[in-house]
Order: structure tokens, then C-alpha cells, then sequence
């Protein structure tokens, strides 16, 4: 048979609805002042949806991925583990795929685990394992 | 009339599958036999074993009208069983694929049958008057594993689930076996093999299941979601629904409204669609309000640890038995009754257990699970 290649297959998932770089880029440091404003400002309860709005998964640089990355968990470290509960509450199904995704980023550097595994007991609690699996499965990384 | 009955079949039950008139039941024991019960009275026993593949057998399919087994296995090959004279007599079909095969399934008129393989193709097999035979036509074009298939009513259109993140719709008309071609929204010029319909998923595609009018696909991919395609019109509206829980491995249609799912988290789960929207309804297998409560009592923990530590010397509660009837993933699923609206399925998992489900008595005693 002709396409008989036993190598590994380069699978090509189109990725609709990319930016260019540059407008990721920009939208990140948009995001960066609105959420710097708002944490100096004592409500890193609003900041939160800001933060998770919009992640930008299709770029495959991963300067601005880790930029990202900083401003949501700089924004979960700011807010008290006594409202985590109520904020998750909050959150609709997106907004809780997306948190999942940057909880596991987060606990991969290693640096602020205490506070973000208050976040992900949270998180499985009202989202469920299926949180966690398109975690593993989206290849659409934050 | 009670809810569900259960019978442990084996030690793990990779599929199954029932004869036209539901009295007997043919399931793979995760070997490369294939082991036929017969229903007597309240229990299963067994009846027939099937020898003849090498590996694991990965799928069966049993043809309801002309009572015909095919079985399809990893090594790569697949046998059609005839019942002749109280035996069952296997055919070898030549599938020509290098790879295994991971699935199989009758078309509606029983006169082809579709087998998905590891080789990332499709073989199509009819049975050739002339040679005595049964002749495979490939479909490729996919570029992995084909997990799942599934035919439309019309007896022509295929959809296919794949590990490489798509389910796509193929015609599988074949001249000599399919007098006329049918009309589809997809056309009236069906080639075979030709990709009629391409959707993306974020995961492999591990079940598909065209709905009983032949309108809508759902496909459940191993991201824990559901995709509902409507492809009464193109370019098709599709819907998708994320689990709360583990992936989905199988789907059933119980009605053009109603779906079923089964999965990994080893209960059956109900899907419905409200004028066109779907939504997770509830979980099948519930535990009624009162036998919830009295399982969770203080003094009840109590004696379970004092009766662990008495027979077994455990220091603590460890109890690894499943809330669920089930106790492990749920790997097929199949309806017992036919009709506008599925009343009876049945589901084998990897516990060996095959769980027979009355949805009129669920209705009964659960209010959400209303069958549309």
C-alpha cells in the first residue's frame, strides 16, 4: 500500500481564529495595566474575569504565553483564600477551563503552590474532573 | 418493575452485542473468544464459545433480521459467523488492512458492514455472489487510528470517528450492493470514499452515533465533550457540551431528543435537546434519597472500620467499591428494544458486568430522567 509510513504523523489541527503576534502582544500589555490599575486599587476580584478573558492560546510564542501567565497568577496570589470559594462561584464554565489551565501552568513553575492548590480544590469542586481532562487534552496551551 | 438488572458475565467485557430477538447475547471477555450467553429465565448461561481469531477480539455485531455474527479483532482480520445446523460457522473476510481492527458494524439493510482499523482506513465489505466471498473496498483518508464508525439510515453514508481529532462523513455506496442511490443533503453524486463532511474535535473521537432520522451526528471525543452536529443543513450547526466528568466512550440514540453516553465515569449519563438546544440532564444510575442517606451515617463508618480491622487488619476505611453499579469504565452500550423511542439498553464494562436499564421504571422513580 502507498501510504504505508510507520513514522509518526504530523498532525495538522487548523487553528481558527489566531491574531498575529503582535496583536497578542498588545492586548497582553492592555491587559497588564487594567489588572495592575485594579490590584493596587484593592480589587483583585474584578481583575480576575479581565485576566482570564481572552487567553491567548493560538500564538505560538511562548514569551507571550508566560507573560500571560504572570498576570493570572499574580492576580489568584492577590486574592484572599477565604474568598476563593465565592469568586469560583462566580465564574462561568469557560472561565473555569481557562483558570483550570493556568492552575496546572502555575503549579508547574513551583513557586506559589499554597495558594493555587486552595484554587484547584476550588475549581474540581464546581467544575468536575472533566476540568482537569481538557486540561491534559486541549492543544490549544496557555 | 425494577430499574436495572445486573449479571457478571466475566472478568472484563470489551463489547457485545444481541441477537434480533434479545434472547441471547454474544461478548468479547477481553480474548480472543467470543462467548455466547443465552437467557434463561433470570440469568445468563452460557451457550457457545467462538474460537477462531488470534488476538483480542475488539468488537462484535450481531445482525438482527439475517442472524448473522461478524467479529473483527486485533489481528488484524474479521470473520463472519452463519448458524448453521446448531454451530456457528465462520467466514474469513480478507479486510487487507496491516493493522488492527477496532471496530465493526452491520449497515441497516445487514447486506454490508463497515470495520475501523488501526491502518487508518475503512473497510467497506460486501459479500460477492460470484466468488463465494467477501470483497473489502477501502476508505482512506484519515490520518490515524479509526476508532468508531456508524451508518446512517439510508444505508450509504458512514461517519467516522478518528484519533486524529476528527469525525468525518463518507459515502459508502457501493454499485453492485446499493441498487439506487439515495438522495442526501450531501448531493446526489456519492463517489465512494469520498469525505463528505470534515469536523473538528479537541480530542480522538471515540464514539459517534448518527441520531434515528439520519439529522443530527454526536460525536464524544476524550476531551470530556459532546458534539452534536445538525446535518440536515449544510454547512452543519454544532453543538458542543463539556462533561463534568471523564470522557464518553459510546453513544446511543434512546430517541431524535434523547441521547445516552457512556463512559469512564462508569454511569450512564442523559443528554437531551430542548427545541434544538443539548444539555447535560442528569446521571442514569442515581442512588434512590434514602439508600444515599443511611450509606453515610457515623455508626455505620464505624462498623465498617471495626469489621476491617477484624478481618482484614486494615487501620482504615479503604473502600474502593464504586458508588456506581457499574465498578469500572463502561465500554458499549446497545439498545434492547427498537422503535421511535429506545425503552430498554444494555451496557458492559470493564468490570464484566452487563447492566440491563429500564428507562419507564427510571422515569418512575426519578422525575428529571423524562425519555423525550
Amino acid at each position: 500500500m502507498a501510504d504505508d509510513d510507520d513514522g509518526p504523523v504530523e498532525l495538522e489541527v487548523q487553528e481558527v481564529g489566531g491574531k498575529t503576534d503582535a496583536v497578542y502582544q498588545s492586548e497582553v500589555q492592555q491587559r497588564q495595566s487594567e489588572v495592575t490599575k485594579l490590584l493596587n486599587a484593592g480589587k483583585a476580584l474584578d481583575a480576575l474575569p479581565i485576566a482570564l478573558n481572552d487567553p491567548p492560546t493560538h500564538t505560538k510564542n511562548q514569551e507571550i504565553k508566560d507573560q500571560n501567565s504572570v498576570i493570572v497568577i499574580s492576580v489568584l496570589t492577590a486574592i484572599k483564600e477565604a474568598q476563593v470559594d465565592q469568586v469560583v462561584a462566580n465564574l462561568n464554565d469557560e472561565q473555569l477551563d481557562v483558570l483550570m489551565k493556568y492552575i496546572y501552568k502555575g503549579l508547574s513553575n513551583g513557586e506559589t503552590s499554597t495558594p493555587l492548590f486552595k484554587w484547584h480544590e476550588s475549581v474540581l469542586k464546581k467544575a468536575g474532573l472533566g476540568s482537569i481532562v481538557r486540561v491534559m487534552t486541549d492543544r490549544k496551551t496557555v | 418493575m425494577s430499574t436495572s438488572e445486573i449479571d457478571h458475565l466475566a472478568n472484563c467485557i470489551t463489547t457485545h452485542a444481541w441477537n434480533g430477538d434479545r434472547s441471547k447475547v454474544a461478548i468479547s471477555p477481553n480474548s480472543n473468544e467470543v462467548m455466547i450467553y443465552t437467557k434463561k429465565g433470570n440469568t445468563f448461561e452460557l451457550e457457545q464459545i467462538l474460537q477462531e481469531h488470534d488476538q483480542v477480539i475488539t468488537s462484535i455485531d450481531w445482525a438482527p433480521k439475517t442472524n448473522r455474527i461478524v467479529t473483527a479483532s486485533q489481528d488484524r482480520n474479521a470473520f463472519v459467523w452463519n448458524y448453521e445446523k446448531n454451530e456457528w460457522k465462520p467466514t474469513l473476510v480478507i479486510l487487507r488492512i496491516n493493522r488492527a481492527a477496532t471496530y465493526v458494524k452491520w449497515s441497516p439493510l445487514e447486506n454490508k458492514f463497515a470495520v475501523a482499523s488501526g491502518a487508518k482506513c475503512v473497510s467497506v465489505c460486501y459479500f460477492e455472489e460470484d466468488s463465494n466471498w467477501w470483497i473489502s473496498k477501502h476508505i482512506k483518508k484519515h490520518k490515524s487510528t479509526v476508532l468508531k464508525v456508524d451508518w446512517h439510515p439510508n444505508n450509504c453514508l458512514l461517519v467516522t470517528g478518528s484519533s486524529d481529532f476528527k469525525c468525518r462523513v463518507f459515502s459508502a455506496h457501493i454499485k453492485v450492493v446499493d441498487k439506487e442511490l439515495p438522495r442526501t443533503v450531501f448531493g446526489d453524486k456519492l463517489v465512494f470514499g469520498e469525505p463528505l463532511l470534515e469536523m473538528n474535535a479537541s480530542g480522538w473521537v471515540h464514539g459517534v452515533k448518527w441520531s434515528p432520522s439520519g439529522n443530527l451526528i454526536a460525536f464524544a471525543s476524550h476531551d470530556s465533550s459532546l458534539c452534536i452536529a445538525n446535518v440536515s443543513n449544510l454547512p452543519p450547526t454544532i453543538q458542543k457540551v463539556n462533561l463534568r466528568g471523564l470522557p464518553i466512550r459510546d453513544l446511543l440514540f434512546l430517541s431524535e431528543n434523547s441521547l445516552v453516553g457512556v463512559g469512564e465515569d462508569c454511569n450512564p449519563l442523559l443528554f437531551q435537546s430542548e427545541g434544538g438546544n443539548w444539555a447535560f440532564v442528569s446521571e442514569i444510575d442515581k442512588k434512590s434519597e434514602q439508600a444515599a442517606a443511611s450509606g453515610d451515617s457515623a455508626a455505620g463508618n464505624a462498623r465498617k472500620l471495626f469489621a476491617s480491622k477484624v478481618t482484614l487488619g486494615a487501620e482504615s476505611v479503604t473502600d474502593t467499591k464504586l458508588e456506581t453499579q457499574h465498578q469500572n469504565c463502561i465500554t458499549s452500550i446497545r439498545a434492547l428494544t427498537a422503535g421511535a423511542v429506545v425503552s430498554d439498553f444494555s451496557t458492559v464494562g470493564l468490570d464484566g458486568n452487563l447492566i440491563v436499564w429500564h428507562t419507564k421504571a427510571l422515569e418512575a422513580k426519578f422525575k428529571e430522567l423524562k425519555i423525550k
